[in-house]
């Protein structure tokens, strides 16, 4: 996994799954990666080949410090099955999903 | 992993070990499986989803501890739909009919509304000590399921053998505990317990399992020991096991199995410690012990086993053996409380009859007569004894005072007091004389007495107003008080030995005349009182009792009140241990 700020952005990638084993070195990454200056967070999903309930958990653990923050989470390229778990949820209001 | 045919699909079993790290590699293997079975790629990226979830769950929620067993999962694919068993060790939970999102900001709580909605069925069977997640979901196109993998045709056909072997005999095994359920519980219910039906139930069971020997123990009444109850080896008799004893390091697997709350297998790989009692009976073989459990509470232990050691116990006669063994469970809880039930019921009504009985020997007051007035006090301890008082008229002016009491407790003790009671009555004649009533009496009860490892100790006073006398004579009772107006008190003497000690005693009389003081007869009840610090009473207190209101010149009725107070002020809270019963003569001058 791998972080990256451009602007008032900040960028997660090369995050091959997003699971219960996963989840949480990723949440603190992400967590120690975002400063104030912040407004958004891009998680690029293009290589993620799975994404559980616990991987959607770090997200929004994300998207409220974001939202403190007065930003938002964009979610990029996830898989189709990803995006859609996302409308199941009812999640897809609190990120901006840019599809494939 | 095993592979193989199923009845109408592809199978795979897999253990996953508990831990979050090994969920991704069985999704891995999971979906190589579905596509050999021919599911497609938009089909499998769900069911990942949905065994992730699923495996996530059974890892996240399995009880604490370091060996935590394995998470089994079974997939089957068939034309029509793919099925995943998940089972778990968990402690389980309630399956919602249809999971509820949480708030969206909640960063857990998804697992069963993803699950529930990626597959066309869900249900969760909660077990004991596992539960089992079914999931299927319909395939979208009917496909022909292809062929597994390519085994020479004699290697297919022994895996199909094997296959159909193990579903004969785990449908064999659940028959055969249906039919010797429904054949014990008819034998219980014509014939009760009676007649060795645990013995015959064990001979039935090494049958039904092709084992060589089982051995039952139950727990003792204080659930300290492991008590052999039935064994099928004729000359083995098993020392009790403690079972307070540390668990890991008890050499017997019985032990084991009772304080783990597991079962215990052994065989010749994992053979019995030295110092198994099961040695005797197991020597190399192999078997297992089983606790027996009712509502969480053991009650014993099965153990069952095969001399050879290389026959080892297939999942059917296991399966038999569990069952069979908690359904005697079952039955010898049912009957130890039903025991316990009838016991409770026959000591109350034992001690109704004795109260009952007791109560019937006393007077309902006592006789009048010039030159002495008499009262009397009775109190029965929590359990019904043999104390006993009486005052009969034997003649003009004279009056046959008794204070007995049969050593022993309920309904004997009431009894053999009602006898004396009897006995005395009937030879009245003979009151002139209380040493030879006691003679005789001692002869007439003296077989019952000894033959019940009981005996009597009492006291006869004739009062004779007449003639101004007592004439004493007492059997292992507590002397007499005599106390003068002036205050000075002596003892009478002991007398014979008690009634049914010795057949052909003999029981001295002594004469004192009554004076103006106050005498005392009494039953040990009296001067062996305790306090609540467990102290006893003793004679001093009472005597200095009888010299005072003999000094006093008290009624007998103000006498009894005064030991009354004595009593009851001296044991204060603490419960009585002993009857008790005293008569207080009052002498007086006749008008």
């Amino acid at each position: 996994m791998r972080t990256t700020t451009r602007g008032d952005t900040l960028l997660i990638s090369d995050i091959p799954t997003l699971t219960s084993d996963t989840s949480r070195p990723f949440k603190e990454h992400a967590h120690g990666a975002l400063l104030s200056e912040h407004r958004f967070v891009e998680v690029d999903l293009s290589q993620a080949r799975t994404v559980d309930s616990e991987g959607i958990g770090a997200l929004i653990s994300i998207h409220k410090a974001i939202c403190a923050q007065g930003g938002r989470v964009r979610l990029l390229q996830p898989a189709p099955l990803i995006a859609e778990m996302f409308t199941l949820l009812r999640l897809d209001h609190l990120f901006d999903i840019v599809p494939r | 992993m095993s592979a193989g045919p199923s009845i109408s699909g592809v199978s795979i079993s897999c253990e996953l070990p508990c831990d979050l790290q090994s969920v991704a590699p069985f999704c891995l293997q999971a979906r190589e499986f579905l596509g050999r079975a021919g599911v497609s790629e938009t089909e499998m990226d769900p069911w990942e989803l949905v065994l992730t979830e699923a495996a996530n769950n059974a890892i996240r929620h399995c009880r604490p501890g370091e060996d935590q067993p394995p998470i089994r999962v079974d997939l089957l694919a068939t034309a029509e739909w793919v099925e995943a068993r998940i089972t778990d060790h968990t402690p389980g939970f309630e399956w919602p009919e249809k999971a509820e999102l949480p708030p969206d900001d909640s960063e857990s709580g998804r697992g069963v509304f993803l699950i529930q909605n990626l597959t066309d069925e869900s249900s969760y069977l909660l077990g004991r000590g596992s539960n089992c997640l079914c999931l299927r979901r319909h395939r979208s196109a009917p496909k022909r399921v292809p062929a597994p993998p390519n085994p020479p045709a004699e290697e297919e056909l022994r895996e199909v053998r094997h296959t159909l072997d193990l579903m004969t005999e785990e449908l064999a095994s659940t028959y055969e505990s249906l039919s010797a359920i429904f054949r014990f519980t008819t034998e219980l219910q014509e014939s009760g317990h009676s007649g060795g039906f645990v013995e015959r139930w064990l001979k039935q069971l090494l049958v039904i399992t092709e084992s060589d020997w089982v051995v039952l123990r139950l727990c003792d009444s204080s659930n300290r020991e492991l008590v052999v109850s039935a064994a099928s080896v004729d000359d083995w008799q098993g020392e009790p096991l403690p079972l307070k004893a540390p668990a890991p390091a008890h050499p017997s697997v019985e032990v084991r199995a009772a304080t783990q709350l597991s079962d215990v297998w052994f065989d010749p790989g994992s053979p019995l410690l030295p110092g198994d009692p099961l040695t005797h009976v197991a020597g190399k073989g192999c078997g297992f012990a089983h606790p027996l459990l009712v509502s969480d509470t053991l009650i014993g232990v099965l153990s069952i086993g095969r001399h050879d050691g290389a026959r080892l116990f297939q999942s059917g006669h296991v399966s038999v053996s569990q069952t069979l063994g908690d359904f005697l469970g079952l039955q010898v809880r049912s009957t130890q409380l039903q025991k316990e039930q009838v016991r409770t019921r026959l000591n109350a009504r034992d001690l109704e009859i004795a109260g009952n009985l007791q109560r019937s020997l006393l007077p309902d007051q006592l006789p009048t007569l010039s030159g002495a007035d008499l009262a009397a006090f009775y109190r029965s301890a929590r359990e019904i004894g043999g104390d006993y008082y009486d005052a009969l008229y034997v003649g003009e002016g004279s009056i046959l005072l008794v204070v007995a009491d049969v050593m022993g407790k309920g309904l004997p003790a009431a009894l053999f007091a009602f006898m004396f009671r009897s006995l005395l009555k009937a030879r009245r004649d003979l009151a002139a004389e209380p040493g030879k009533l006691l003679e005789w009496l001692n002869r007439n009860l003296f077989v019952e007495l000894d033959r019940t490892d009981m005996f009597i100790t009492a006291q006869l006073v004739l009062l004779n107003c007449q003639r101004r006398e007592m004439r004493i004579s007492s059997a292992g009772h507590p002397p007499m008080i005599l106390a003068n107006s002036n205050g000075t008190t002596r003892g009478t003497s002991r007398g014979g030995p008690p009634l049914g000690i010795l057949v052909g005693a003999v029981f001295p009389e002594e004469v004192h005349s009554l004076g103006d003081g106050r005498a005392l007869m009494f039953s040990d009840g009296l001067i062996e009182a305790r306090n609540p610090a467990g102290d006893l009473m003793g004679l001093d207190p009472v005597t200095a009792a009888m010299s005072e209101a003999a000094r006093l010149g008290e009624s007998s009725e103000a006498t009894r009140q005064r030991l009354t107070r004595l009593l009851q002020e001296f044991e204060h809270s603490a419960e009585a241990a002993d009857d008790t019963a005293f008569i207080v003569i009052a002498c007086t001058r006749p008008n």
